[in-house]
């Protein structure tokens, strides 16, 4: 009976002094430090804080001027340096897109087809073609980007333009998700 | 001393010592009462902040930003001034958080009134955009605080077989512009089309729900 109530207190003794020692070692941690809370625009970029890898959320640092670089294949380099003070403040890195090319579809390998087509589902329907209009589509970006598809609507006149466009929504979710491109088309207000 | 007598200290000291790190903690997380910065687009904001508990305070952000002292907890806020739209939405303080950004909307009639009072100045800055008198302006309208403003140019042409110009459906295509005031010398410039469509990939600047309300498609 000694040796169960024993047991029981021990147990007890040693929950009580890991939450003890979490808490502890938290409140240590974290005084005298301020958050940054640091946000990416694009997942899985390498975030660096003075050359040290940190992941993105809430980061405890000292007051003081620190150098953050993040960096994402297929982006331009993000360089800021910070001024850290008592007040906690937020960081939101925006990473900006490395222009892309248009590519030829036969350029592509069948797994980059594939990938494209699992993406992009609406391929398979293209080209919809209609008494008025086309629609089909062009593929542009990069092996390192990745490749996206943008529409092309070839009509001679208003009318087949404006139902292709009501087509487009058909075929797709939100035709403003997407670049679309009108052929044998001549924009009269540019 | 007892053995026994002993282990009761320590495990009384052990957990006084634990209730005080969890009551810091509790306080840190729940009763906190923050200083927070709260910005506002709109100048001389007022805010009526819920708290979830049922507790209701006004605040009056002056100018365009004010320090409050806010309790951590979710709470449901909406505007007060009477241009600006109510529509109640969530606000979320945190131990962590030291600023909020809001960005209130005008009301349908402030927007209203701020395009009577705009459309001529709108006007003059389309046409020296577009100097050709075959397009039509139509489905004016501005958003945001007055700043945003998007029309659609209906440009038609005189078939040369029919003789039929606006009429005519195969003759006039729809084109969509948007303007942004300039905040500086408040001139109205083009930031989006003209486009028989403006999509969100080729048009990152200009809102969401401008786009949206343009989309040709629905």
């Amino acid at each position: 009976m000694i040796n169960r109530r024993n047991i029981i207190i021990a147990t007890i003794l040693i929950v009580l002094v890991l939450v003890g020692s979490y808490f502890t070692a938290m409140f240590i941690y974290q005084n005298g430090k301020s958050v940054i809370n640091i946000s990416s625009s694009m997942p899985n970029t390498k975030i660096t804080l003075d050359g040290k890898a940190i992941n993105t959320g809430n980061i405890y640092i000292k007051p003081g001027q620190y150098l953050i670089s993040a960096t994402k294949d297929g982006y331009y380099e993000y360089r800021k340096t910070i001024e850290v003070n008592q007040i906690n403040t937020n960081l939101a890195i925006t990473l900006t897109q490395k222009p892309d090319s248009t590519i030829n579809v036969s350029e592509l390998s069948s797994d980059e087809y594939n990938k494209l087509q699992n993406d992009y589902p609406v391929i398979d329907n293209l080209p919809y073609q209609d008494i008025l209009y086309t629609i089909n589509y062009t593929v542009f970006g990069s092996k390192v980007n990745g490749y996206k598809i943008e529409f092309t609507i070839d009509s001679q006149n208003a009318t087949g333009r404006r139902q292709a466009l009501k087509q487009l929504s058909n075929l797709v979710n939100n035709p403003l998700d997407y670049k679309i491109n009108f052929l044998n088309f001549t924009n009269e207000v540019k | 001393m007892n053995t026994k007598k002993k282990v009761i200290i320590l495990v009384s000291l052990l957990i006084i010592v634990s209730s005080v790190i969890f009551g810091i903690n509790y306080y840190n997380n729940k009763l906190l009462v923050k200083d927070v910065i709260i910005n506002s687009t709109y100048p001389n904001t007022n805010i009526k902040l819920k708290l979830n508990n049922g507790h209701e305070t006004e605040y009056k952000i002056t100018n365009n930003s004010s320090s409050i002292k806010l309790q951590v907890g979710n709470y449901t806020a909406f505007y007060i001034n009477n241009e600006l739209s109510q529509n109640s939405f969530s606000l979320s303080i945190t131990k962590d958080t030291s600023k909020i950004d809001l960005d209130p909307f005008d009301n349908s009639n402030q927007l209203n009134n701020i395009l009577a009072n705009e459309n001529t100045s709108i006007t003059n800055t389309i046409n020296s955009l577009y100097k050709s008198n075959n397009y039509v302006i139509s489905d004016k309208k501005v958003y945001h605080q007055g700043e945003w403003f998007s029309c659609s140019l209906v440009v038609y042409q005189i078939n040369p077989f029919s003789g039929s110009g606006f009429s005519d459906p195969d003759n006039y295509d729809t084109y969509f512009i948007v303007l942004k005031k300039d905040t500086v010398n408040n001139k109205w410039g083009l930031v989006g089309g003209p486009s028989l469509i403006l999509t969100k990939t080729g048009n990152p600047s200009i809102p969401n729900y401008i786009l949206d309300n343009l989309n040709p498609t629905k």
